[in-house]
């Protein structure tokens, strides 16, 4: 094993794809001789050209309808958008394009396109550039939407979204490029699958499911409450869509209590979506109402002090699992 | 809007108890002023507003009790909304779910539910009302639960959140109160374990676990209706002892071994004894006694939190090994808070041994609907006289308790002889 950072993870997945398949190409916004906005695709351009290594106009709707063109007629593109807030300008081409297309022909086209695209918020991009919005696409049959938060499943599920057959928005948190992790040697080739959570830390008392930056938030949250006695089973999604809904399922059965932390906002979001499939699925196995940890329901301030608090910190979680763990199971 | 937490105000408290409440709802309140009065494990102090502002919601009312770092309050600007219609940051999550931030603390959530009723913005003060009549709260767990262990959860007071029942309230209604799922269970708590934190200042006020609220019930219905005497013999253990180590040489080897403790053997003696005095074998029952066909002997078992008697089924039926091995599982069933509603049902006799405290003797309180207990001493070496010279002998002190409604002196007198000649010469308890 070796530690890198899960930039460098993604740009070997893109690299090492690249290398086994000619099909596989990436284009976007200054991602050739510039190396990429958030630099993930430095050092690409040398290495495999302009033909394979795309610059575009700064067009989301073009770049998007030009991916799919390319995936329908046979190669395998990476697309990447920047942020998840630009996509929306492409969500035409996403929502009513590439989700639709194998259903609306008879299963026949495939459309093996990834769209890469950064999540989230924390560093000061305001209002219209700190979005979440994962949840906006995994309302959409026909999308698949992975969203991992460590370098190993950086690479192994952007592998896995390169090689898969359908399209893919493989979300990345901004914050989340300089956090280190180990990955298997060089030449040790695996994949992460795109419809498998991960438990992240086992506990007994409460199951705290996230996805993203909030998992490593929970994971400080989980040490803290440790010390209470309070033994939290975190699990990391890893994907919104497909739902891992097994793997928290047997969780619940096992700790009876569920937060749900999310960076993204309260209504309408992945949170809620989790914990209504909980209610649905596992009703009989909670002993306390889901608890929801959430970023502030207000457009994310520039303010640095503001913004702040408009995301979940490792407080909120503690404080939502302290509400609905009982002291007398704690002492047993 | 800020968030009034519960201080901590000493290394060893885990919740306070709001006492009174300085500043109302809708009370302008200065930063350093006192807001409330807490009562900590040792003190009662102010606490004081670390912010200005309109003491907007009180979350936690006077009497009630909340863990440090619950939310217990919010002080904010007049037209700030409560985090509850905010949507908040997360720390918002338990308004909004009207979960109140004093769930950790058994007594503080029970009764106490202003949240669940009223508009979440409501400056209304909080009401401290219990969920009154018809509704019962349960968590679907605890329900689903209760089915299942046959638990009338409507007897179950709720601890958890909006006094709710969690599955731990069912866990302790069927380990510590079996008499709420059938009369016939009991336990018997005869030694008490005061539970774990209890501090040492001037005075400390522990509330009552149920296990505890069962065992005073319970024990004070006994005392106070069963006329209880007690007739005390000494046993010599001398020949018990050589036996038990004759079998436990035997049961080492044994495909399943085990070690046959002399609590074991008193048992198998009892069992023995009640089967040929069914008169003690009874339950009395205002207008008729109830003699029992079965000998089912319930054994004390001391928990941290308490005491517990799960029930040996059959004894009179069952051998040493087989005692020594069922006594085993329950006792380790106890410790895990592994009961099954059945291993604490049907007893008809009560076995409580505190020999290993090297108690001399004791008096035990009858386990209704039981008639009678043995309590159990310690073996102690003790000068005798036999044949006129002093020589030391394994002796042991046990204490019938009766209940005379149901049987008189002379028959608790002949089944202790009966016990007594049977552990002296065991070697009927083998056959």
């Amino acid at each position: 094993m070796r530690t890198v950072t899960y930039r460098d993870a993604l740009r070997e997945a893109i690299r090492e794809e690249m290398l086994r398949d000619e099909r596989v190409f990436i284009m976007g916004e200054d991602i050739a001789g510039y190396g990429g906005t958030y630099a993930v695709t430095k050092g690409l351009f040398e290495e495999f050209g302009e033909k394979r290594v795309r610059d575009t106009p700064l067009a989301e709707e073009v770049i998007a309808g030009a991916g799919i063109g390319a995936a329908l007629n046979g190669l395998r593109p990476i697309v990447e958008i920047m942020t998840i807030n630009f996509s929306l300008l492409a969500s035409d081409q996403i929502i009513n394009g590439a989700a639709k297309m194998r259903y609306m022909f008879g299963g026949q086209p495939e459309v093996p396109i990834v769209f890469r695209m950064t999540v989230g918020g924390g560093a000061q991009r305001g209002a219209q550039h700190s979005q979440m919005l994962e949840s906006l696409y995994a309302h959409i049959p026909g999308l698949k939407v992975v969203i991992p938060a460590t370098p190993y499943d950086a690479k192994g599920m952007l592998k896995s979204a390169i090689r898969d057959p359908d399209p893919v928005l493989f979300l990345e948190h901004e914050l989340l490029y300089n956090v280190k992790g180990e990955i298997p040697d060089e030449g040790v080739e695996y994949l992460v699958p795109l419809d498998r959570g991960e438990i992240r830390r086992e506990g007994q008392h409460i199951t705290i499911i996230s996805f993203s930056r909030m998992v490593h938030v929970c994971m400080q949250a989980a040490e803290d409450l440790a010390k209470e006695g309070i033994e939290a089973e975190v699990i990391d999604l890893r994907s919104v869509r497909p739902l891992d809904i097994d793997l928290l399922l047997d969780s619940v059965k096992k700790t009876n209590r569920v937060v749900v932390a999310e960076e993204g906002w309260k209504y309408y979001g992945t949170g809620q979506g989790l914990a209504a499939l909980i209610y649905e699925q596992g009703f009989d196995y909670l002993d306390a109402p889901i608890q929801h940890v959430h970023g502030a329901d207000v457009p994310m301030p520039y303010s640095k002090p503001l913004e702040r608090l408009a995301i979940p910190r490792k407080e909120d979680v503690v404080n939502a699992a302290r509400a609905i763990v009982p002291a007398a199971l704690v002492r047993g | 809007m800020k968030t009034v937490e519960m201080p901590k105000m000493g290394d060893t408290m885990e919740e306070g108890k709001i006492l009174r409440w300085i500043k109302h709802e809708g009370d302008q309140v200065k930063k350093g002023e006192s807001l409330a009065e807490v009562e900590t494990d040792k003190v009662n102090i102010e606490i004081e507003a670390f912010a200005s502002g309109i003491l907007r919601k009180i979350l936690v009312a006077e009497g009630e009790s909340a863990p440090i770092g619950a939310s217990i309050a919010y002080i904010g600007g007049a037209d700030e909304p409560l985090p509850d219609e905010a949507g908040g940051n997360g720390k918002g999550a338990a308004p909004q779910t009207q979960e109140r931030p004093t769930t950790a603390a058994p007594d503080s959530a029970r009764g106490a539910a202003p949240a669940a009723h009223a508009p979440a913005a409501s400056p209304a003060p909080a009401q401290v009302a219990a969920p009154s009549g018809g509704r019962i709260f349960i968590s679907p767990l605890a329900r689903r639960f209760a089915e299942e262990h046959n638990v009338d959860y409507r007897q179950v007071r709720g601890t958890g959140p909006n006094g709710r029942i969690i599955k731990l309230d069912i866990e302790a209604a069927l380990k510590q109160a079996p008499a709420a799922i059938a009369p016939e269970a009991a336990p018997l708590p005869v030694a008490e374990a005061l539970p774990a934190g209890v501090a040492t200042g001037e005075f400390v006020e522990i509330p009552l676990t149920a296990m505890r609220r069962t065992i005073a019930k319970r024990l004070t219905q006994s005392m106070q209706s069963a006329p209880h005497f007690y007739v005390t013999s000494v046993i010599d253990t001398g020949k018990l002892g050589e036996l038990r180590k004759q079998i436990n040489e035997y049961a080492a080897t044994a495909p399943n071994p085990v070690k046959v403790s002399f609590n074991d053997l008193i048992i198998k003696a009892v069992a023995i004894a009640l089967l040929r005095m069914p008169q003690v074998n009874v339950s009395f029952a205002e207008d008729k006694l109830i003699q029992k066909k079965q000998v089912h002997i319930g054994v004390a078992v001391a928990l941290e939190q308490g005491l517990i008697v799960p029930v040996l089924h059959d004894a009179d039926k069952r051998g040493i090994l087989d005692i020594a091995r069922e006594t085993r599982r329950l006792a380790e069933a106890a410790r895990m808070n592994k009961l099954r509603p059945e291993d604490l049902s049907g007893g008809t006799f009560t076995v409580s041994n505190l020999g290993m405290f090297d108690v001399e003797s004791f008096t035990a309180i009858i386990n209704p609907p039981e008639s009678a207990i043995l309590a159990v001493g310690s073996i102690t070496p003790t000068p005798v006289a036999v044949d006129g010279q002093i020589v030391v002998r394994e002796r042991m002190k046990v204490t019938l308790s009766s209940d005379h409604r149901a049987l008189d002196g002379a028959v608790a007198a002949r089944f202790l002889q009966e016990v007594k000649r049977l552990l002296e010469e065991p070697f009927g308890l083998l056959l």
